[in-house]
């Protein structure tokens, strides 16, 4: 029990003065979609953040709910309807999903070996998404990667280079690397949910060109076994003449043009390209070449929150969710 | 609810608290009005840097004692105005909100900042209680902005 010592009953009236200021008029106009990104004044040049697993999927949802809200819904609709078959096991359950035990089974001779479904990348997808600035917003640049995938381990990793007037930035990091989550799971309480797997990473730019740039790199997606009783990731041995702790790899490229800059909004254009598909037509330079723009300011810092609900005492509902900062 | 809405709240209820010097309250049986914030030395999640416990009874905001700064106080009380559009009204129920990334200090607005740190400096300087679980913490109360519906 914790007990706070009192004073005052003015303090407390003070209190209720000051909660009193604090109220919202109720006849003042309140704003009811504000942009997710303000721009932060002290936004370094070269500033990256990556996510993984669900707080990617959350910071891609917010950046693209922004341009959703400043004329571009389509990239949400696109994502939603690409991930509307995606079952992601609710996280609570999640938890109690073993990772792919090794099944055992007889060999030709007699003996017993122990095998692993092999793994193997189902597929993989790819977006990037050119921020912008112009207007009084700031949206930044996104690159949102996932794949489902047979493993025990994923892992997710991007080299990505953006060049544009007056700016190059070059990162190559691991987005996401893990058990990832387990899709489609009919059977939680046994595990028999047929080992396929979600795994998804998204990195944030924030003053990346956004305008008269070009993105290229790739992404790398790798699903591997791991030895459980080394509880390291060390893959198994060969075993009856199938490596299945062999690692499967794909590698999927990135190739995106932004739109040309316009001089009608602070040098700021907007756009998306797909990751892979070759991108936009090329930009039109605009005649005389404009100044190089100034890129976005905002800042890339989102607040993660894992929230979770108990319910007697037991994990009843967690969720993660991020909001830009 | 916006993000500017939660944080004016949140600094409103940051200043309120500054005067707020001691009230006698049993934390166990606080009002939903009142939360209670204190400095622990590790947090339940240790990749957190806040955490936020909230029942129907109770509602506790816990910082890292050795962390915690002016923008983690601030973005714990933003994501507990934000929290508390989703009530907690059984007593069997409990949401549990870790905190991961914050405000950047920078951002924060020379006022804001002022009485953040004003009233970290206080949280530093409290009292110390026994929380349940997390051992000896220096607690604080903080009154909470009665919760509004949204507009629509």
């Amino acid at each position: 029990m914790i007990r706070i010592r009192s004073t005052a009953l003015p303090a407390a009236v003070t209190v209720l003065l000051f909660v009193g200021a604090c109220q919202d008029a109720p006849s003042s106009p309140r704003s009811r979609a504000e942009p997710a990104v303000v721009p932060a004044p002290d936004a370094q040049p070269s500033d990256v953040r990556t996510y993984s697993g669900r707080r990617a999927d959350s910071v891609a949802t917010a950046i693209l709910a922004t341009w959703a809200r400043h004329g571009h819904p389509e990239y949400l609709a696109q994502r939603a309807a690409s991930r509307k078959n995606l079952h992601l096991a609710p996280a609570a359950a999640a938890r109690f999903v073993p990772a792919s035990a090794p099944a055992r089974v007889l060999d030709g001779d007699g003996s017993t070996g122990t095998y692993k479904d092999s793994p193997r990348i189902i597929n993989h997808d790819e977006g990037f998404y050119f921020g912008s600035s112009s207007g009084g917003r700031s949206i930044q640049t996104l690159l949102n990667t996932s794949m489902s995938f047979v493993g025990d381990r994923g892992r997710i990793f991007a080299n990505v280079t953006i060049t544009g007037p007056g700016a190059t930035i070059a990162q190559s990091e691991t987005l996401a690397d893990g058990a990832g989550d387990p899709l489609s799971c009919a059977d939680i309480v046994f595990g028999n949910c047929g080992g396929s797997k979600f795994l998804e990473g998204s990195m944030v730019f924030s003053n990346a060109p956004y305008c008269d740039a070009h993105a290229t790199g790739s992404a790398t997606y790798t699903a591997q076994n791991t030895d459980l009783s080394l509880g390291s990731l060390v893959p198994l041995s060969p075993s009856g003449g199938s490596y299945s702790g062999l690692p499967a790899t794909a590698v999927a490229s990135i190739n995106s043009n932004s739109p040309a800059c316009s001089t009608q909004d602070n040098n700021g254009g907007t756009g998306v390209g797909t990751a892979g598909d070759g991108g936009d037509a090329p930009p039109l330079y605009p005649d005389p070449q404009p100044a190089p723009p100034a890129y976005p300011t905002a800042p890339v810092s989102f607040t993660c929150e894992t929230v979770q609900w108990y319910y007697f005492g037991v994990l009843e509902t967690e969720y993660q969710v991020c909001y830009a900062n | 609810m916006s993000h500017i809405q939660h944080y004016r709240r949140a600094v409103c209820a940051l200043v309120a608290t500054a005067c707020f010097i001691s009230v006698p309250v049993v934390a166990r049986a606080q009002a939903a009005s009142l939360a209670t914030v204190a400095l622990v030395r590790e947090l339940p999640d240790s990749t957190a840097r806040a955490t936020i416990i909230r029942t129907a009874a109770q509602t506790l905001v816990l910082l890292r004692e050795r962390d915690a700064d002016a923008a983690t106080l601030a973005s714990a009380m933003v994501s507990l105005y934000r929290s508390r559009e989703h009530p907690v009204q059984s007593r069997d129920k409990k949401l549990v909100i870790n905190l991961h990334g914050q405000r950047p200090l920078a951002s924060l607005r020379p006022e804001e900042r002022k009485v953040a740190d004003q009233q970290l400096a206080r949280l530093r300087s409290a009292r110390v209680a026994t929380i349940d679980g997390l051992g000896a913490a220096r607690v604080t109360t903080v009154a909470l902005e009665a919760r509004k519906s949204s507009p629509r």
